[in-house]
Parts: structure tokens; sequence; C-alpha cells
């Protein structure tokens, strides 16, 4: 299945902190007993935090479904964000957003006066 | 232990590793006693990190007020502070010292009205000098030339400098009880006493008594004119010219609260 692109503004994160993922869903028919997960991570295959699988219902229109997520500890890196959305235990859309949440680390070295 | 002095510009430079590369950041140094109270800052200045060491000019003004301070650097991205560092070598402001080791400066003359001159013998004009002198403070600062200075002979062998020396037509001041557009001054220089077998003669152009490094005195002397005065500044001069004669020339005090005098030394 090939991941969609998704609009993500916000990437600077601090480390550690807890956000929640504003997720809007178009997810047809309505009716349907859903779930979504958003991760973060190097590739789709490595989750690096995770908001777990949130259930919803899909409305046949968009919705938006929170995914609270805590930030990866480890700074001073990139994180690809991945949205996938299941039903009847099989994933359905699997989308990417367009920028990476970015953790900011880093040190600073002996200051010098001139 | 970097000891600056007052008002001095500096820079710091501050070797800065933030991941990842390419985002948008601002580095910010201030001095103060904790991390809540900026008393000078460099304010944020931004930069794009690299990924890998990148030195970041932060320049601040150093803080009036001699003390010592610490040093904080905080490093911002996204609007929120990721680094937060304080140096390990806190920054002493030094008070300046005194009282003059070379000599003493005197005011003569404010807003262009001179005071009344010392006495000088057998003044030998000798010429105008170029080499500016600086007064400067965390007030403000004058740039300065000597004009005309005599050296005058005595009887004992005991050689007296006398210079005045004016500021440039432009010049910036925060001055807290005036800004006078002209100040001029009187500075006498002791000589070292190079024969004491003979004796050595008090001069007079160091009656001003020893100053408090920060502190105030109603009297000064010069030429065995004493002026009252209520004077503020931090007074800061070199002079260079005659460094061949007198060595290494620093002198810098602390002048309270200036008020000015009339030409017969009274207050106005």
């Amino acid at each position: 299945m090939k991941r969609l692109k998704v609009e993500m503004l916000d990437p600077i994160l601090a480390p550690g902190s807890s956000k929640t993922a504003s997720v809007p869903i178009t997810a047809k028919p309505a009716g349907m007993a859903c779930e979504v997960e958003t991760f973060l991570g190097p590739n789709e295959t490595t989750k690096v935090v995770t908001s777990g699988r949130k259930p919803f219902t899909s409305t046949g229109a968009s919705q938006s479904v929170n995914c609270p997520i805590t930030m990866p500890i480890v700074e001073g890196a990139a994180y690809h964000v991945y949205i996938d959305v299941y039903t009847g235990g099989f994933k359905f859309i699997a989308g990417i957003a367009t920028e990476d949440v970015v953790i900011p680390g880093g040190s600073i070295g002996p200051v010098t006066w001139a | 232990m970097p000891q600056l002095e007052p008002g001095e510009s500096r820079t710091a430079i501050a070797p800065i590793v933030a991941k990842p590369s390419g985002v948008d950041c601002e580095a910010e140094l201030f001095l103060g006693p904790d991390d809540t109270t900026k008393v000078v800052s460099s304010g944020r200045v931004p930069f794009v990190s690299t990924g890998s060491t990148k030195n970041v000019n932060l320049p601040v003004t150093m803080p009036g007020a001699p003390g010592t301070y610490h040093g904080y650097i905080d490093v911002f991205a996204g609007g929120f502070r990721f680094l937060a560092y304080i140096l390990k070598e806190d920054v002493v402001i030094a008070a300046p010292t005194g009282p003059l080791e070379l000599g003493s400066v005197t005011i003569l003359d404010i807003n262009g009205k001179q005071f009344i001159e010392t006495g000088i013998e057998d003044g030998i004009p000798y010429g105008v000098l170029a080499e500016p002198l600086v007064l400067s403070s965390f007030k403000w600062t004058i740039t300065i030339h000597i004009r005309n200075n005599t050296i005058i002979f005595d009887k004992d062998n005991y050689v007296k400098f006398f210079f005045e020396f004016w500021p440039e037509p432009t010049w910036a001041a925060e001055f807290p009880y005036s800004s006078p557009p002209a100040l001029r001054a009187w500075a006498s220089v002791p000589m070292v006493c190079e024969s004491p077998e003979k004796g050595c003669p008090p001069s007079v152009y160091v009656a001003i008594p020893p100053f408090e490094t920060s502190g105030f005195f109603s009297e000064i002397f010069s030429g065995g004119y004493w002026t009252k005065g209520l004077y503020d500044g931090h007074f800061h001069y070199c002079a260079r010219l005659f460094d061949q004669m007198l060595g290494p020339c620093f002198g810098q005090f602390n002048i309270k609260n200036l008020v000015r005098m009339t030409t017969t030394g009274e207050f106005e």
C-alpha cells in the first residue's frame, strides 16, 4: 500500500513532551468501526513512539481523530510521522506527514570572548 | 575568569552543536545573578543548525555595575528552549581602580565655561599632539585630543606635565545630570623622582586625595587651586604619547555628581 502524504505543521517539538496529533480522517463508508495509529520513527517498520490504535467510527466525511503521543526523548533527531488507519483488522489507509517531527538537541562548547 | 570593563562591548563566540541540521535556531547570551534575571543580553541571534559545531557570535555590552555575573546561553528552536547552559566561569566586571597611578584630571571647563587656570610658570609649549585620549564610561564616551601640552621644569629638577584636551565635535553621552557639549580638562602628571637623595618636592598636582573605587569626593586640587565640585562618571584615560617618559599610562576613577562651576570656581 502506497503511503499518502499528509500535511503537518509545528514540526519542532520538545523531547518527551506530550502532544496530541489531531488527524483529519475521511473513512468511507460511514458507520465502520475503525482504528488509527500515529507513530514516529525512522521508517514505517520502526515505531520509536506511538499513540497506539485509537478507535473511532467512520462518518463518511472528514473527521478529526486525536492521537496522543509522547515525543521521543532522544534529542537531535528528526522523525518521520506515520498514520495508519485500520478496519476489520487490516490497514486501509497509510499516510506519512509531509514534514518530520524535529526533536532538537546539541551542546555548547567552551565559549571564548572576542 | 574573564575580567572585563564596565560597559565594554564584547562578543562571546559560542561553539554550538545543534541537531538535526537545517533547523532555524536562535541563541541568546545573557549575564545576570540567576537564569531569570537578565542584566545584559545579546538578544536572540538567529542561526541555522548544521548538525555539527557552529560558532555563533553573541555580542553583548558588559554591565555598568561592577560585580560578578553568571553567564547563560540559551538556544531556541520552534519557540522553545532546547539548550540551556551556564558558563563555567563567571564574568567579572572590574571596579574602576584608584587612585590615579600617574596623574589626575581636573575638570576646568564645562559647556565652554573655563575655570580658573592653574598657575603655570616657565611653560614650554610643546605643540599639538595628534594622539587621542579616550574618556569612556558605561554612561558615556568621549574621544579627545591633546591640544596643547606644556612641560614645566622647576628648580628642583622636578618635571610636571600639563596638557589640555577637548572632545571631538561629535560624541554621544548619557549623562545623568547634564550633557556638556564641551568638556576640557587639565591633567597634571607627577614625574618619578629621579634624585630622591636631593629631596623631591611634593607636587601640588597630586594633591587630589585617593579616590575610592566608587565613591564621593567634594574637592579636587589642581595647581594649587582647589575646585569644589560634585562629579559623576567613570574616567579612563591614557596618555600614550608619554609612554616613553611615563610608562604605561592608564588612570581611571569615579566622579560623582558633576555640576557646573563658574570661572571663579563657584557652583552655578
